[in-house]
C-alpha cells in the first residue's frame, strides 16, 4: 500500500513536470546587442584566433599560413610575421594566440609542440616547449592564457586532455590539471583558455561541450553550460573570453552563435544584433573581448574576422 | 477501505494521466543518456531538442529532414584542431574537397553516400563505423574500406586502371628505387611489391599541389624536384646544367619562338604549361585518359598530331619526299619503329632515345661535318635515300667575315646554331620543308628543300652575298645574255636561277667559287702577244666565257694579260702605298695580298657600275665607268701603281677612240 501510494504520487510529480516542458511555448532570453564595426579579411587560411595587444593592435593567428597577421585598431593591416618551418619564429599549423598586459603576443604552436613569445613588432623572445606527459602523445599547445596577477601562464595540451601551468617569469612548468574523461575533474579535448580578472580560469571542455572553471589552484570550482543546442547550452564550444566585467563568452563553432555567462556559470545573453536577432557566424573559434567593449571573432571557414561594439542595453526576447 | 480508496483514487487520476502516457513513452528515449550525445554529438538532427521535442531553440534551428552528419562543417567542428587538427589537409583544398561534384570519369558505389546535390561529403570515404580491423589497416582515418595499395581510390576511380593499354600510367608495377623526393614529400608506396607504384605514389587524397593534389611540384619548372622526372630521369636537369641536351626533347625552357603553343588539344582539354610559361612534361603527356596510349600522349601522332601541333613551321614535311611514312624503304629507326608507325616525324626523331642532338633516331655515320652525318644517314648508299644522294658540296664551310650570315644558321661542331659556326648542309637547306618543289608530279612532294625556298634560289644566295645579287639585269645574268646558255649541270638561266648560271653548290665543275660555268684552258692568242699567261683559275673562270667561240665572245678584251700580272712584289707595294683593297689573287683564287693581278682585280662580275650598288640596266655597251670596273677603281686605275701620270697615259692611249669618237664624258674630269 505504501508502495503504491509512493509510485502514484511519483507518477504525479513527474507527469507535472513533464507539463512544463511541454514543446511550443516560446522561451524568454535576452540578447547582448553588438554592433558591427568592421570586418577584417587579409588572405587568412582558416584563421583560428585573435587577441588584442598593446595600442589595441589587433593580432589575427592565420593559421594554415603559419603567420600572425597584425592590424590596427581600425582593422587596417600593418605587418605579418611567422611563416611555415620548426626555427624559430616559424610555426607548425598554430591555434591559439594572446597577448599580455606588456603585448608580448604569446602563440600555440601546435604541432612543434610548443609556444612561442614574441615582442609586439612579431621578433622572436622566447620558446617554451611543450614537454609530453610520460607515456602520452606528443604535446599539442592549442591556447594560452596569462595571468599576471598570479604570475602564472596556462598552455592547453589539447592531445593530452589536460592544462599546464607555468609560473613566471621563469616559464618553469609547476602544475598540470586535469586527465583525459567525462568527469569533473577531467577533461575531452580542451581547446581555448582564458583567465578571468578574479584569476579563474575556464577552459572550452570540447567533447564534455562544457567550460571548466578552474581556481588559480587547479580546482575545478564551476562548469558553464553542458551538451545541447537550447541556450545556455553547447554543441561545439570552442573559443572564449572574459570580458572587463567579468562575463564570459562562449563561441560554439556549429551552432554559429556566442553565448554569455556570469561568473557562476548561468546562461546571461546571447550575442546578436541591434535588432535583437541572435547573431550568426559561419564558424565561429576564437574570441576576445577588449577594455573597450569590444568583440572580435574569428570565423574560421569564412576566413574573417569580424569586430563589433557591444551595447549596454540588453534586449529581451521575445 | 483502504483498497477501495486506492482505485478511486487511480480512476480520478486517469484524465490526469492520460496526457501524459505519450510524453512517457517519449520520456523513455534517453534524455541524458550519454550513449545519446556520443551519437548525437555527429548526428545533430539526432539531438534531443530535435528528435524528440521536434522544436527549433533561440540559437538552433530545427533539423528533422536533412542530415549533415557527413558534411564537412560536421567534420571541421572536430578536425580544425580542437580534436584533430585536419584543416591544411581536407579543407584547404580544391578537387578532391567536399561539395564537388563528382565528374564523369568517376563511379561512385552505392555505398559511397554523396550530398543531397550530388557532391562529395567527407563521408564519401570516410565514416566512424567502418567495421575494419585490424585498426591500423584504416590508417586511422576512418576510411569506409580498407585503402590497401590505394584499392580505395580505385573503387571510384575506376577508369585508371589498365596502365597505358588504358591510356594510364601503369600502377602496380615496381621501379627499382623509390625516390627520395616522394617518400619525402608523402608519397606511398605499395605493399606486394618493392617500390610498387601505386595512386598513392603521386597523388596524396589531402593535401598535395594543385588540384590532382600531386605530392610533388610538376607545373613549376624552377621546383628542386618536379614530380615525372624523378622517376624518368636518372639526373633531373635544368636547362643551365651542362648536360641539358638529353637527346629527349627539352623541358623546363620557354617554347622557341617557331613552336605554337595550341591552347588546347584535339580532345579540349587546356595544354598545360608551367606556371613560367615552360614546357614539361605534362605539355605533351598525360598521367591518365591519354590520346595516345603507349606513350601516354595528349595526341595521337599524325598529320594533326601532337608534334604537329606545336611544331606547325615544320608540317610541310607532310606529304613530302622526307615524310618516311610515304617511303616504301623497308629500313626502320633504331627503337625499331617503321617510318609509317611512328607518325610524320618518328622515323627521324626519338623523342626521349636521341642517339644525339635534335633527338635523332637514326644511326648517324661519320661524316666532315656534324650536320652532314645527319643528312649522310639517310643520303648514303644502303640508306633510306640512297636514291638522293647529293653531289659532293663545294662551298666552304668557314663563312667569309664580308659575309652576311645573319639570316642563315651556322652551326658548330656540336651542331649548335651559332653565329660563329660553320655553314653546314641545314645553313641552305630546311629538312622541313621541301620547296621549292620541283616535281610536283611524283608522289609526294619532290623539292630540293632549300630555305627561303619559295623566294628562288637566287634568294637563297643573296642571304649572305647580298652584294653579288648587283648581277641581276647585268651582262652577266644569263637570263638576258644569254638564255640558251646552260651550266655544268645542263641547266638553263631559268632552271638554275641567276647564281647558278656560274655556281652551285653541288656538282660544280671545279671547287674553286663553286664554278659551273664554262672554263677555259688557254687564254686568248691576243693576248699572247704582249704577255705569256701564267696560270691562275681566275683566268680561266672569266676566259671560260670571254674568248673567241664563246658565249661573251664579243667580248674579249683587246689586252687582257696585264704586264707583270703575276709580280707580286708590285702588288705588295701597292697595297702598302695607297691601302687599298684591289684584290689581288693567288692562283687557286684566293684574295691575298701577295697576289696576282688579274681580271677580277679590275673587274667586279657582279656589278655593273662600280658606283652604283644596285643591278644592272640591261645589255649596255660598257664604258670606262662601268663594264663591271670597281668602285674608283676607273679613276685610279693606274694611278695605284704607276703614279698620276698613269692616268694621262690612259686617256690619250689606252681609251682614245671611245672618247674621242662616242664622245664619252672624260671619267677623270677632275683631272682634265
Amino acid at each position: 500500500m505504501k508502495s503504491g501510494m509512493s509510485l502514484f504520487i511519483a507518477l504525479l510529480v513527474s507527469c507535472a513536470g513533464l507539463h512544463a516542458a511541454l514543446p511550443g511555448s516560446p522561451e524568454a532570453y535576452t540578447v547582448y546587442p553588438a554592433r558591427h564595426l568592421f570586418n577584417i579579411k587579409k588572405d587568412f587560411l582558416q584563421p583560428s584566433d585573435v587577441a588584442v595587444g598593446r595600442d589595441r593592435q589587433i593580432y589575427v593567428l592565420d593559421g594554415v599560413n603559419n603567420c600572425v597577421k597584425v592590424f590596427d585598431s581600425q582593422g587596417r593591416f600593418l605587418f605579418a610575421f611567422g611563416s611555415k618551418g620548426s626555427r624559430q619564429g616559424e610555426f607548425s599549423n598554430p591555434l591559439g594566440i594572446a597577448a599580455d598586459r606588456e603585448g608580448r603576443i604569446c602563440v600555440a604552436d601546435s604541432q612543434n609542440h610548443r609556444v612561442q613569445i614574441f615582442t609586439p613588432a612579431g621578433e622572436w623572445l622566447r620558446t617554451i616547449d611543450s614537454i609530453a606527459p610520460p607515456g602520452g602523445r606528443p604535446a599539442d599547445p592549442t591556447d594560452i592564457a596569462i595571468d599576471e596577477s598570479k604570475q602564472q601562464m596556462y598552455v592547453v595540451d589539447n592531445d593530452n586532455h589536460h592544462v599546464l601551468v607555468y609560473s613566471l617569469p621563469s616559464y618553469k612548468q609547476i602544475a598540470s590539471w586535469a586527465s583525459e574523461g567525462e568527469r569533473r575533474d577531467q577533461l575531452q579535448y580542451p581547446f581555448f583558455i582564458a583567465a578571468g580578472a578574479d584569476s579563474s580560469v575556464f577552459v572550452v571542455d570540447v567533447i564534455n561541450t562544457r567550460v571548466q572553471v578552474y581556481s588559480p589552484a587547479g580546482e575545478v570550482v564551476g562548469t558553464i553550460g553542458g551538451w545541447g543546442v537550447d541556450l545556455g547550452q553547447f554543441y561545439r564550444p570552442k573559443g572564449v573570453c572574459v570580458d572587463p566585467d567579468n562575463q564570459i563568452f562562449v563561441s560554439d563553432s556549429y551552432l554559429g552563435v556566442i553565448q554569455v555567462f556570469n561568473r557562476y556559470g548561468n546562461f546571461k545573453y546571447v550575442v546578436g544584433d541591434e535588432e535583437g536577432a541572435v547573431l550568426k557566424w559561419e564558424t565561429p573559434v576564437g574570441i576576445a573581448a577588449d577594455d573597450r567593449g569590444r568583440l572580435y571573432v574569428v570565423d574560421m571557414i569564412a576566413n574573417l574576422v569580424s569586430v563589433y561594439e557591444l551595447s549596454g542595453k540588453k534586449i529581451q526576447k521575445p | 477501505m483502504l483498497r477501495t480508496a486506492y482505485y478511486l483514487l487511480m480512476l480520478l487520476s486517469i484524465p490526469v494521466f492520460a496526457p501524459c502516457a505519450s510524453l512517457a513513452q517519449q520520456a523513455a528515449v534517453p534524455r541524458e543518456s550519454d550513449t545519446a550525445k556520443k551519437c548525437a554529438i555527429c548526428h545533430y538532427r539526432w539531438v534531443y531538442t530535435f528528435f524528440i521535442e521536434h522544436k527549433s531553440t533561440p540559437i538552433a534551428e530545427l533539423e528533422e529532414s536533412k542530415d549533415s552528419v557527413g558534411e564537412a562543417k560536421m567534420c571541421l567542428s572536430c578536425h580544425d584542431g580542437s580534436v584533430r587538427d585536419s584543416r591544411n589537409t581536407v579543407c584547404n583544398i580544391s578537387g578532391h574537397a567536399p561539395g564537388i561534384r563528382p565528374s564523369d570519369r568517376v563511379t561512385i558505389p552505392p555505398n559511397f553516400p554523396l550530398s543531397d546535390t550530388g557532391a562529395l561529403l567527407c563521408s564519401t570515404c570516410h565514416t566512424p563505423h567502418a567495421e575494419l580491423a585490424p585498426r591500423d589497416s584504416i590508417n586511422m582515418t576512418f576510411r569506409r574500406e580498407p585503402n590497401i595499395n590505394s584499392s580505395l581510390c580505385l573503387r571510384c576511380h575506376t577508369k585508371k586502371t589498365g596502365g597505358s593499354a588504358e591510356g594510364n600510367h601503369p600502377v602496380n608495377v615496381t621501379i627499382d628505387q623509390a625516390p627520395e623526393a616522394i617518400v619525402k614529400a608523402g608519397g606511398r608506396f605499395g605493399t606486394e611489391k618493392p617500390n610498387q607504384i601505386i595512386c598513392e605514389t603521386c597523388h596524396m587524397a589531402h593535401g598535395g599541389v594543385g588540384d590532382k593534389r600531386l605530392v610533388l611540384l610538376a607545373r613549376d619548372s624552377s621546383a628542386p624536384a618536379i614530380l615525372c622526372e624523378v622517376c624518368h630521369t636518372k639526373k633531373p636537369k635544368k636547362p643551365n646544367e651542362p648536360d641539358t641536351k638529353r637527346f629527349s626533347h627539352p623541358v623546363d625552357i620557354q617554347p622557341d619562338r617557331k613552336v605554337t603553343i595550341p591552347e588546347t588539344w584535339s580532345s579540349g582539354e587546356k595544354v598545360v604549361m608551367s606556371v613560367q610559361g615552360d614546357l614539361i612534361c605534362f605539355t605533351c603527356h598525360r598521367a591518365h585518359y591519354a590520346a595516345d596510349r603507349e606513350f601516354l600522349l595528349n595526341e595521337q601522332a599524325g598529320d594533326e598530331g601532337l608534334c604537329v601541333r606545336c611544331h606547325k613551321n615544320q608540317s610541310q614535311t607532310l606529304k613530302s619526299t622526307h615524310d618516311l611514312r610515304l617511303s616504301e624503304h623497308p629500313q626502320k629507326n633504331p627503337p625499331d619503329a617503321p617510318g609509317a608507325s611512328s607518325g610524320p616525324c618518328g622515323a627521324c626523331h626519338s623523342v626521349h632515345k636521341g642517339n644525339g642532338p635534335f633527338m635523332w633516331a637514326r644511326q648517324l655515320p661519320s661524316a666532315s661535318t656534324c650536320s652532314e652525318s645527319y643528312c649522310r644517314s639517310c643520303h648514303a648508299p644502303g640508306q633510306c635515300a640512297e636514291k638522293a644522294v647529293p653531289r659532293s658540296s663545294a662551298h666552304p664551310a668557314a663563312a667569309a667575315a664580308s659575309v652576311n650570315t645573319a639570316r642563315l644558321p651556322l652551326y658548330n661542331d656540336a651542331c649548335e646554331k651559332s653565329a660563329q659556326g660553320k655553314v653546314a648542309c641545314m645553313t641552305c637547306h630546311d629538312v622541313h620543308d621541301p620547296s621549292p618543289v620541283t616535281d610536283v608530279s611524283r608522289s609526294g612532294k619532290n623539292g630540293r628543300y632549300l630555305r627561303l625556298g619559295d623566294s628562288g634560289q637566287t634568294a637563297l644566295c643573296l642571304s649572305c652575298h647580298s652584294e653579288q645579287g648587283f648581277v641581276r639585269g647585268t651582262p652577266h645574268d644569263m637570263n638576258i645574255a644569254a638564255s640558251g646558255y646552260k651550266n655544268a649541270l645542263n641547266q638553263t638561266p631559268a632552271q638554275s636561277s641567276v647564281c647558278g648560271a656560274c655556281h652551285v653548290a653541288h656538282g660544280s665543275t671545279i671547287k674553286e667559287y663553286m664554278w659551273a660555268a664554262p672554263l677555259s684552258t688557254a687564254v686568248p692568242k691576243e693576248w699572247l702577244k704582249s704577255e705569256k699567261p701564267s696560270k691562275n683559275i681566275m683566268v680561266s673562270l672569266c676566259t671560260g666565257c670571254h674568248q673567241k667561240g664563246g658565249i661573251a665572245g664579243k667580248h674579249v678584251p683587246r689586252y687582257g694579260l696585264h704586264p707583270g700580272a703575276f709580280y707580286s712584289r708590285v702588288s705588295e707595294i701597292a697595297n702598302k702605298r695607297l691601302q687599298l683593297d684591289i684584290c689581288l689573287f693567288t692562283p687557286s683564287g684566293d684574295t691575298s695580298p701577295m697576289g696576282g693581278i688579274v681580271c677580277s682585280t679590275c673587274h667586279n662580275a657582279h656589278q655593273w657600275d662600280g658606283r652604283k650598288k644596285d643591278r644592272g640596266t640591261g645589255l649596255a655597251e660598257g664604258t670606262i665607268a662601268t663594264s663591271f670596273l670597281r668602285p674608283d677603281l676607273p679613276r685610279l686605275f693606274c694611278s695605284i701603281c704607276h703614279g698620276t701620270e698613269a692616268l694621262f697615259k690612259h686617256l690619250y692611249f689606252h681609251n682614245r677612240p671611245a672618247r674621242t669618237e662616242k664622245k664619252e664624258q672624260f671619267p677623270f674630269g677632275d683631272l682634265q
